[in-house]
């Protein structure tokens, strides 16, 4: 099975997401900034991202798992993600998770400076505060697109 | 083969478009065509199965506001992750300078008439547009029929 965890920019909260689903790093514990930082993708994306379905790796059931960037189209694109996918005939084979409702005001403002405004500096340090203050809503998140997995293969 | 059209909305010149490729608009009269400015069909923002043309591929429509080029990518990324090639899938972009007009037309309010307002208006602009997005559909065609494989 494929899962595309999307939210705005495909930068931050979906690959925070995607990391916990790939054990990339430890859902019993707040990272730290330097685990953060050392995800691929995290705050490292441009423009040319947009749109663009990024693999991120393969996790222990053999399902791939990708982000996505899509600006603020999130009903929309969880629509076209499954219609895509059913009018091919692969409904069953995909999974789209939105993350963007998981994330809070200082991962939305430090993800905004970071990547749209170019101020990197206290852009990142503000996100990088906000991705841990969130990291329980996503972890939260993981486990129930972990859940629908299992329930997808039965 | 499914054949995507992608517009700004889902319900207008890519609408009229996939009718045309379809060779499914008797006259150039606009009015035949189901859903034309629907501004209900509009809001599901959902992919739009159109109909299926002579040689059985599968026509459908989308709306992708502003941002058709990463739509386009993304549909693109989704096929060939998912196994499939261009010949499977086909993601046709189509735009006419009254798209800004024709997107605003589904915001007048549903309470002032909006919806027959907004079928009415749209048909009556995209008629203007009538020769350009023909024009599209035979460069279209052309393509597909030269187009190895």
């Amino acid at each position: 099975m494929k899962i595309i965890y999307h939210c705005y920019g495909g930068s931050h909260s979906s690959v925070i997401a995607a990391a916990l689903h790939l054990k990339l790093i430890e859902k019993h514990r707040f990272p730290t900034a330097e685990e953060i930082m050392a995800i691929p993708y995290y705050d490292k994306t441009d423009d040319s991202d947009f749109g663009s379905i990024r693999f991120m790796g393969i996790d222990e059931s053999g399902n791939e798992v990708y982000v996505l960037g899509r600006k603020g189209m999130s009903e929309k694109y969880n629509n076209l993600l499954n219609d895509i996918a059913a009018i091919l005939g692969e409904k069953e084979n995909l999974l789209t998770a939105e993350c963007l409702n998981r994330v809070n005001i200082s991962m939305k403002l430090g993800g905004f400076l970071s990547r749209r405004a170019g101020f990197i500096f206290p852009g990142r340090a503000v996100v990088l505060k906000g991705t841990q203050a969130a990291f329980m809503a996503l972890v939260n998140l993981v486990e129930s697109v972990r859940l629908k997995t299992l329930n997808k293969v039965e | 083969m499914k054949i995507i059209f992608l517009g700004t909305t889902a319900v207008h010149a890519a609408l009229v478009a996939a009718y045309i490729y379809m060779e499914k608009l008797d006259k150039r009269d606009l009015n035949n065509i189901n859903g034309v400015g629907d501004v209900y069909l509009e809001a599901k923002n959902k992919v739009l199965f159109i109909g299926t043309d002579q040689n059985g591929n599968d026509v459908y429509t989308f709306g992708a506001g502003r941002e058709l080029l990463m739509v386009k990518k993304t549909i693109e990324d989704l096929r060939n992750l998912l196994g499939y090639k261009k010949d499977d899938l086909k993601v046709v972009i189509i735009t006419t300078p009254g798209d800004r007009i024709l997107a605003w037309l589904l915001k007048i309010p549903l309470i002032l008439g909006g919806q027959n307002i907004a079928r009415q208006l749209s048909v009556l602009v995209l008629s203007k547009y009538f020769d350009l997005l023909n024009n599209t559909i035979a460069q279209l065609k052309s393509s597909i029929s030269t187009s190895p494989g």
